[in-house]
């Protein structure tokens, strides 16, 4: 299959990020957004209004507070089990960024070596990894991870082992394809002949070389698993009670969407927000480590 | 005019000009129904499934009908206009003598002599089970049907309703030359013809003109399968669905808001309890403990504020309609939080030695299940309980179930019976490791029942027992909730079968 | 990929297969038996047992698979626990629903991608181009699900223009058509867009503008030839992965697709019907690549050597 390769040739050139972040408005929106979400993940014991597990059965589907019948204790609503939304998003944004990060980093390891080790090796190792990414690309992404997960059961490490298990295989295929390249140039082929050892060739040379693609094939991806997360809740495979995601509350909301619209929409709008700021973010990196394209 | 209005007008002239099929299926005779799920298979007796059955007994006809109309059990005529037994062991049918196949041949008792042996035979039929009493049946003439059973058994006319009951015809079978080419056109004597199957969208039907029964009050019938709710409801406000089942109880005044639709609640033959473990390595495993959680649960608050009162509590485990039930498990049921705690003082913990469970759950399967174990959770919590749930898809719970995966508590919904021996089936040893003479005793007297009145004695008997030492911790009798057009008139029915001939136009 | 012929194509395909049926069928059978899900409500562990014992499903593990796999070469793909019959029809029959389905969505992607993707290149940086930008990003970052449902209570339940869900006519497929192709969308316009920028700053393009052609004809002529490639490589790609991969809106819109069936056939565990339907989707995807292959050759012959 013809390879999206992110970056190809020259070798990144260091640019001072703050003026490149000026520049660009959509990418500061982006540093923004995930900061936001970030400090809200590490502190949502001190943000979180109430306990975002209390039960009250009495105020369940309570509208936001501006709303005729709300109650200025609970900003956006209550759910079906009279939680208070607000906290339960802002706990939210700990299981989403989790789950995004971990998975992320678990499969872009995978892929990393994987893709180091295919192109490094070549010949038959190559042969073999590229048959195996083949075979993944052909079974649909969401089934695999459907039968991962019927396997790995439910919760928070099998899901991130679930997203992991399917979403190394773009990674792989980016960081061989750099590797590729990269190998052919000139100074790496000129290290190669003064006889420096795959390992160091690796460090100095490949490393390097494919940092900013993988950086930015990274960030894009935690946009990806949040989006897969919710996915896989809407089937019935996610994050499960007492630990609170936004997929797991859009999910069980979007019954009430159109009795109770706030109960699916805010967390909507949270995974919305978060994954737009994640490719926003992801896109400005791309144009300041690969400047072909800015 | 708000906005709303404004946007219809070109929204309309839009919709005339696409002339879209979606409201052609309301035109006057043709009845649509949205379930939940997609039929299983076309046979009878291979598919072990409640909505499945509900649109198969418009093309095949049971032996005899439960009705459940008067709020208990009887059994009706059906194919069989009368049946007698002296002794519960030797049977005698008498058949209808006017009833003909799809396909034009005379039914008659080496139909029903055919149906009853091929499931016996076949082992890989899900049903296969159904007629396991049957020693042998004899078809001395067309309308005559004589059944000897393996001892006396009183259950015998439930095995001839319900799942893998339908009547199948002989000739047409053996012609067709095989169960697969069979149920690819497959024959049946009810009111209504097969006509098309297309797998996860819809099953569609056509009126049965030579029915037995007179003429069917449907031209078609189609059976669609529209697994998300708000779909399925979103179908019944655009006119697209007349009967819409497992409607979420939040919906019921939107329903009846909207002009031309209207929601239905009804009683079913289902109960939801919390099946727990006694073995004595687990918390539960001291009585006190299993009584605490008892009498911690509000149940007349979860009927109220989760099912929005369309329910009954119970600690029982079977509605009234089934043979069986036992009354006073339903009556003064004790929600009493402070002698729940005392009990848990007594069997020595205190706030700093908390027991601790963990509860599983389905989502989705039952009407608001898991919201039913995330409320029962926080009522273990207010009486010193560390109670954690776990929510799992059904494909999961059912391997947990099957390999005895679970913690303390799981939640079960059975239904889908018509007597309360039900009970006895299952194995106590699994899960709840448990055991009691007594009751072992009498699940071992109940197949063997002379009478009506003794199996029910038994039955009743042994949900006391299971009852009072909290194996099973009984909760509550849902609703089920339809949604229904105003184009048709429909009141539901106690076993969920959706026969189209109940339903008519107002 | 370019360029190979067919036949070494599929014969490299054939060692994919392979693994792919390896790897489902250790992952269905590691999901446990079936048996729990097929039974009757009221049936006894006997009955189960019973059943389980009828189709072979407490053979080890090996025995399994040899037979699973024996019977495949001999022409038997098997039967499905589910729907008790024959498998590959069980399959088969979803194709017409997957393709146009699959299709819908990428019409609708590439309606939306390509007008406004070239009108984003030419007005680079302008008001309109960033507007477009934040759209297509919001078409990406929304969950799919909840795109069908919203389009479903507006379009169907409040303005009533289009049915809401179900298989029937062209009316039918509007609203999952437009919910599997916005965030494609999004993605597509992105790359037109970038892709004719590229091809902007190089010398040929350079000389044609500096002739003094109009610019609108410069990037029509010869910017959109060069953006094509990426474009159809990425649509060919999408294509692929929505063959088995629209079941979350199949299921919003109960259409009776692939995606719908295997969804249901992990949950019953229903070996056969799964085997089958990612050999299917497989084989599918192989002709997606070649005739994306084929299309290369039409868009520049340069290729074709």
């Amino acid at each position: 299959m013809t390879e999206i390769s992110l970056i190809s040739s020259p070798p990144p050139q260091r640019r001072r990020l703050l003026p490149s972040l000026l520049r660009n408005k959509a990418g500061l929106a982006g540093i923004v957004i995930v900061a936001l979400i970030v400090v809200n993940a590490l502190g949502a014991e001190h943000l979180a209004p109430l306990d975002p597990l209390r039960r009250n059965l009495s105020l369940k589907l309570l509208p936001p507070a501006w709303l005729d019948g709300g109650n200025p204790r609970y900003l956006l609503g209550t759910d079906s089990q009279g939680r208070d939304l607000l906290s339960r998003i802002i706990f939210g944004a700990r299981t989403s960024l989790s789950v995004g990060l971990a998975a992320v980093a678990l499969s872009s390891l995978i892929g990393l070596a994987l893709g180091l080790l295919a192109g490094m090796a070549g010949g038959r190792v190559d042969l073999l990894i590229m048959r195996v990414i083949d075979a993944m690309l052909a079974i649909p992404t969401m089934l695999f991870m459907l039968v991962v997960a019927l396997v790995a059961g439910s919760g928070l490490l099998p899901l991130v082992v679930v997203i992991a298990a399917t979403n190394w295989v773009g990674c792989a295929r980016i960081v061989r394809a750099d590797v590729l390249g990269i190998k052919e140039m000139d100074y790496v082929a000129a290290a190669r002949a003064s006889g420096a050892s795959p390992l160091g060739l690796i460090l100095r040379h490949i490393l390097p070389n494919i940092l900013s693609s993988f950086v930015v094939v990274s960030t894009l991806n935690v946009g990806t698993v949040i989006l897969a997360e919710s996915s896989l809740s809407f089937l019935g495979f996610g994050i499960q009670p007492p630990e609170i995601s936004w997929g797991q509350m859009l999910s069980e909301g979007r019954q009430y969407l159109a009795t109770s619209w706030w109960v699916a929409t805010f967390p909507g709008v949270a995974i919305t927000l978060t994954v737009l700021g994640v490719i926003l973010l992801g896109d400005w990196l791309r144009d300041h480590l690969d400047p072909r394209l800015a | 005019m708000g906005i709303s209005g404004l946007l219809r007008w070109p929204a309309l002239a839009i919709a005339a000009a696409l002339s879209f099929s979606g409201l052609q299926a309301s035109s006057a005779e043709t009845l649509t129904i949205a379930q939940g799920n997609d039929i299983l298979s076309l046979d009878p007796a291979n598919h072990g499934n409640n909505s499945t059955e509900s649109a198969l007994v418009n093309i095949y006809d049971y032996l005899v009908n439960k009705d459940f109309s008067q709020g208990q059990l009887r059994f009706t005529p059906r194919l069989a206009v009368s049946w007698s037994s002296d002794d519960n062991i030797h049977w005698t049918f008498k058949l209808r003598d006017d009833v003909y196949w799809h396909n034009g041949d005379k039914f008659t008792a080496q139909d029903v002599k055919f149906t009853i042996e091929r499931s016996q035979q076949d082992k890989k039929l899900i049903s296969s089970a159904k007629f396991r009493r049957i020693k042998t049946v004899e078809a001395p003439d067309e309308t005559t049907l004589r059944i000897e059973t393996d001892g006396p058994d009183t259950l015998l006319l439930h095995a001839f309703v319900g799942n893998g009951a339908g009547i199948l015809p002989k000739a047409a079978f053996e012609k067709a030359g095989g169960r697969e080419e069979f149920f690819k056109q497959p024959v049946g004597t009810g009111p209504y013809v097969f006509k098309r199957w297309v797998k996860s969208d819809r099953l569609v039907l056509a009126k049965n003109p030579r029915w037995w029964g007179g003429t069917p009050k449907w031209d078609d019938v189609v059976i669609r399968s529209i697994p998300e709710t708000t779909t399925r409801v979103a179908e019944l406000l655009t006119g697209g669905v007349d009967i819409a089942v497992n409607i979420p109880p939040e919906d019921i005044a939107r329903l009846n808001d909207n002009k031309g639709t209207r929601a239905i609640t009804f009683d079913i033959a289902r109960n939801l309890a919390l099946h727990v473990r006694t073995g004595k390595d687990r918390v539960t495993g001291d009585p006190r403990v299993r009584e605490a959680i008892d009498l911690a649960i509000d149940r007349d608050a979860i009927v109220k504020q989760v099912l929005e009162g369309h329910g009954a509590p119970t600690r029982g485990f079977f509605p009234p309609a089934i043979p069986g039930f036992a009354p006073e498990l339903s009556r003064a049921i004790r929600f009493d939080p402070e002698r729940a705690k005392a009990l848990l003082r007594e069997a020595g913990f205190s706030d700093s030695k908390r027991p601790a469970l963990k509860i599983s759950t389905p989502s989705g399967r039952y009407v608001k299940d898991r919201e039913i174990v995330e409320a029962v959770a926080g009522y273990l919590e207010d009486v010193g309980f560390r109670a954690q749930v776990e929510v799992l898809d059904w494909t999961v719970y059912n391997n947990k179930l099957v390999g005895d995966g679970f913690g303390e508590i799981y939640l079960w919904g059975m239904g889908s019976y018509t007597d309360a021996s039900t009970l006895f089936v299952d194995n106590f040893k699994r899960h709840y490791e448990w055991s009691d003479p007594a009751f072992d005793a009498l699940a071992a007297s109940v197949r063997q029942a002379k009478s009506e009145a003794e199996r029910i004695a038994i039955s009743q008997k042994g949900q006391e027992i299971v009852a009072d030492q909290r194996v099973r911790i009984g909760l509550l009798f849902p609703q089920s909730i339809y949604g229904v057009s105003d184009r048709v008139v429909y009141n539901g029915r106690f076993d969920e079968m959706i026969a189209a001939e109940d339903v008519s136009r107002p | 990929m370019n360029g190979r012929s067919p036949l070494r194509a599929l014969l490299q395909f054939l060692p994919v297969l392979y693994i792919v049926s390896v790897i489902v069928f250790v992952l269905v059978y590691l999901t446990g038996d079936p048996s729990a899900l097929l039974i009757p409500e009221d049936a006894s562990e006997e009955d189960r047992l019973a059943l389980v014992a009828a189709w072979g499903l407490d053979r080890p593990f090996y025995i399994q698979y040899l037979r699973y796999m024996g019977n495949i070469l001999t022409g038997d793909f098997g039967v499905s626990y589910r729907y008790g019959t024959d498998a590959l029809p069980v399959v088969l029959e979803r194709i017409p629903a997957t393709l146009q389905l699959t299709a819908g969505g990428l019409v609708v992607a590439i309606l939306i991608a390509l007008p406004t993707g070239i009108f984003a290149a030419l007005r680079r940086n302008s008001l309109p181009d960033f507007a477009i930008s934040a759209v297509t990003v919001l078409g990406k970052a929304m969950p799919n699900f909840w795109v069908g449902i919203m389009l479903i209570l507006v379009f169907g339940v409040w303005l009533r223009l289009v049915p809401v869900s179900g298989s029937g006519g062209f009316s039918h497929l509007i609203l999952p058509a437009i919910t599997l192709g916005t965030g494609f969308a999004a993605e597509l316009t992105k790359l037109i867009r970038s892709s004719l920028l590229e091809v902007m700053g190089q010398d040929y393009v350079r000389t044609a503008r500096a002739k003094g052609l109009p610019e609108t004809r410069v990037v029509l002529r010869h910017g959109l030839r060069n953006a094509l490639i990426p474009a159809v490589t990425m649509t060919s790609l999408h294509a692929i992965a929505l063959l088995g991969g629209a079941l979350v809106t199949e299921t919003v819109f109960s259409w009776p697709g692939l995606g719908q069936l295997v969804v249901q056939a992990i949950y019953t565990k229903d070996m056969a019907v799964i085997q089958i339907a990612v050999f299917v989707i497989t084989i599918m995807a192989l002709t997606i690549n070649l005739a994306t292959d084929a299309l290369y050759r039409l868009i520049d012959p340069r290729l074709a050597r």
